[in-house]
């Protein structure tokens, strides 16, 4: 009690230290609600099959639909016979089209053209397509 | 007045028609029903609809209408008693469930496929002991009480988490308060310092 | 790397200064109170409520077909929704109180005397437009309450002579609430109400700086600042620095505020979230017990008991016009509550009629 402002200020410097921790545990459990709430969800990469009516995918034609959040297509090519692969393309992810006059895919940014089993057949891309895994199941076609 | 067929009133509708009747709307219970002993006797007067629901002041039905007096006015209380004691406890516990899933629906939780699927389990398990078969009813109540059971382990999933989230949030809570104080307590030693000084 | 950057800011800004004459050579004066902390709570609270209702927009879906599914979603399946949405939600009532309290304290103070008659006209439309915003935000969950309360809120300005029914049209964007009601209240709530508040803030904050913070009118030795007839910046010499020695405080009572705030979301949501607010907008249903927000419940009732809305609403609007103008009509320069007497009584009456005709309005 001699000096009381020395013993002001390193009370001082103790509450402030402090409040820091506890400031910091609060910024933490402020931020972390607000990171999961804008994270994409976790759960998108479910390995879930997704299944397909086989009458939508006639005989030497394409269905484009969703799987896992990203666009992909599934094709019959000879009767009975069905492919699925990942419809971005491997050049830039452009999505590709099916043309049924050629029978093969065609990347519509830089003409990309690929093969009824994904092969590149010309243009830029680098790689063939993604191939997905086909089963046949009644008149459902499960892609996955 | 109200009673002229010109303003659809039909009438009463004949004893062994009020199944029917009632069956319009009531659809399966009614294939339960006409299954079973009461309604393969009711030609002999065997129990309809009304005999145990009543008409007009239909009540919400509950196992309570299963009773000594009632039952006894034409057969023995021995096999209806089975019954009921079969049922009770599952009628109970989907009551329940129902109740429960009102009052979390009343916090904002998404109940709604689970109220459905109560609703139907709760259908179905009244076609079932509409059988009044003992023996049936006794046989498949436990594989209601399980999907009764999976509905409620889901409520619970939701409530352990409610209980969850309050516990954060009173954690939350008072290291808020603890900033407050420990902010105050700071004040104090400027506020010393402006007492000294002045 | 940062010194460097620091001095080349200081060079050509002189923030140093800037900071100086704000925050450690910026005195207040010794004799401040708790109350001035109020306007840092409600700085906070709104930053909060910017935030949140940022985060709200990522999901919300402004479209009746779709607006009360997104909240669902926002409420269940989106990791933390239910918390942004409460906090959101919950928040907008807490400031409501912090408003209040913060127009209390400077009507007690007679701190919108003049000089100061633009902070307090800057202030009284920043809390109407506060409550434009909370009527705006409440339509777009798109509940039952949502529809109702807007229905029955938008309704009573049919009550104005003449162009009345115009009005309603108007608020709704047809005869009834429904799509372009909507659409108009999603606008105003989420661009409109929130820049005109954010530019009005700074103006506020902008008068209060310039003309310099009043003395608090208590202890022996207040004597009223002498208001001058040319502008002049109240100083208070021998005052206490805003920062650290106030600031401090603001901030202890801004971590109090917040965690009555989380404590409510935590422990008492339905507190402001009652269950209608749980069931979509049916437009063919009116539920039972419809009632507005409780700051809203004073003019629901108002118009109840008049013997015409028109009456109410007249009533309501001198009363609001009084208050607006309040520094232009209370023109005397003591503000010691004690020497007052006249002002104080109305004062105490008047939160005393707001509380009974809410409670009223609450039970009727
Ligand atoms: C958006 C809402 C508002 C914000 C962010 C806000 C902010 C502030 C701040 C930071 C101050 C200085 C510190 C203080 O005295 O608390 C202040 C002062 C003041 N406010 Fe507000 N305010 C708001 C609403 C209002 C309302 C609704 C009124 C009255 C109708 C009002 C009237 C005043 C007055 C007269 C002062 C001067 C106090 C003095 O110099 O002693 N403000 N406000
Ligand atoms: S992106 Fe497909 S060819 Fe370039």
């Amino acid at each position: 009690m001699t000096d009381p402002s020395i013993n002001l200020s390193e009370r001082r410097t103790f509450l402030g230290i402090l409040l820091g921790g506890v400031g910091l545990v609060i910024s933490a459990a402020a931020a972390w609600p607000v990171w999961r709430f804008l994270a994409p969800s976790s759960g998108e990469g479910n390995l879930a099959k997704v299944s397909i009516q086989r009458a939508e995918v006639p005989l030497e034609q394409a269905h484009f639909f969703s799987f896992h959040g990203k666009p992909a297509v599934v094709l019959q090519a000879a009767p009975g016979k069905f492919a699925a692969f990942s419809a971005v393309c491997t050049h830039l992810g452009c999505v590709i089209k099916w043309v049924p006059e050629e029978q093969e895919f065609l990347c519509p940014c830089h003409a990309g053209r690929f093969s009824v089993e994904g092969k590149v057949l010309g243009g830029p891309p680098p790689e063939p397509l993604e191939e997905l895994p086909v089963a046949l199941d009644g008149d459902q076609v499960l892609v996955g | 007045m109200a009673m002229s067929p010109e303003r659809g009133f039909i009438g009463v509708p004949a004893y062994e028609a009020v199944p029917d009747f009632c069956g319009r709307c009531h659809i399966g219970v009614k294939e339960d029903y006409l299954l079973s002993a009461h309604g393969q006797a009711i030609a002999e007067g065997g129990a309809n609809c009304v005999t145990c629901h009543g008409n007009h002041v239909v009540v919400k039905a509950g196992p309570e209408i299963i009773n000594p007096e009632d039952c006894s006015q034409c057969h023995g209380y021995g096999q209806a008693g089975e019954i009921k004691a079969a049922i009770v406890k599952t009628d109970e516990m989907l009551a329940s469930l129902a109740e429960n899933l009102g009052f979390m629906g009343k916090k904002g939780i998404a109940v709604k496929s689970m109220e459905s699927e109560t609703f139907a389990l709760r259908n179905d398990f009244r076609r079932l002991f509409h059988s009044v078969n003992v023996e049936k009813i006794s046989n498949e109540t436990a594989d209601f009480q399980q999907r009764g059971m999976a509905i409620q382990q889901k409520i619970d999933a939701v409530q352990t988490e409610l209980d969850q989230r309050k516990l954060i949030g009173g954690v939350v809570t008072g290291l808020l308060v603890l900033a407050s104080l420990i902010c105050f307590l700071i004040r104090k030693t400027y506020q010393q310092e402006e007492d000294g000084s002045s | 790397m940062l010194e460097r950057l620091y001095h080349f800011l200081e060079v050509r800004l002189g923030i140093r200064d800037i900071l100086e004459q704000n925050l450690t050579k910026y005195l207040l004066p010794n004799n401040v109170n708790i109350w001035y902390t109020l306007g840092a709570v409600l700085i906070t609270l709104f930053v909060t409520q910017f935030i949140t209702g940022i985060l709200l927009l990522v999901y919300y879906v402004p479209n009746p077909a779709e607006a009360f599914q997104s909240v669902e979603r926002i409420m269940n399946e989106v990791p933390y929704g239910w918390l942004i949405r409460y906090l959101h939600a919950v928040g907008s009532n807490v400031i409501v109180i912090a408003l209040l309290l913060h127009m209390l304290s400077v009507l007690f103070m007679g701190s919108y005397k003049k000089p100061r008659e633009l902070t307090w006209v800057s202030g009284f439309i920043l809390l109407n437009l506060s409550f434009a915003l909370c009527l705006t935000g409440y339509l777009l969950p798109w509940s039952q309450l949502s529809f109702w309360a807007t229905t029955v809120a938008t309704d009573a300005a049919g009550a104005v002579p003449v162009i009345g029914d115009a009005l309603v049209r108007f608020l709704r964007g047809g005869a009834m609430v429904g799509d372009a009601t909507l659409g108009r209240f999603f606008a105003l709530h989420v661009m409109v109400l929130p820049a005109m508040l954010a530019g009005l803030v700074g103006f506020h904050l902008f008068c209060v700086r310039r003309i310099g913070i009043s003395r608090p009118p208590f202890g022996e030795d207040y004597r009223p600042a002498e208001v001058k007839g040319y502008f002049h910046h109240e100083e208070h010499p021998g005052g206490i620095p805003f920062f650290p020695n106030y600031a401090i405080k603001d901030m202890a009572v801004i971590f109090f505020f917040l965690a009555g705030l989380v404590y409510l979301v935590f422990f008492a949501p339905g507190l402001f979230i009652p269950p209608s607010a749980f069931e979509p907008a049916d437009p063919f249903t009116t539920p039972e017990h419809i009632k507005p927000e409780w700051y809203f419940l004073w003019a629901y009732q108002t118009l109840k008991i008049f013997p015409s809305e028109f009456l109410g609403l007249a009533v309501q609007g001198l009363v609001m016009t009084g208050l607006a103008l309040l520094p232009f009509i209370d023109r005397g320069s003591e503000r010691r509550p004690g020497r007052r007497p006249l002002f104080i009584a109305c004062y105490i009456l008047g939160i005393l009629l707001f509380v009974g005709i809410s409670v009223w309005g609450h039970y009727s």
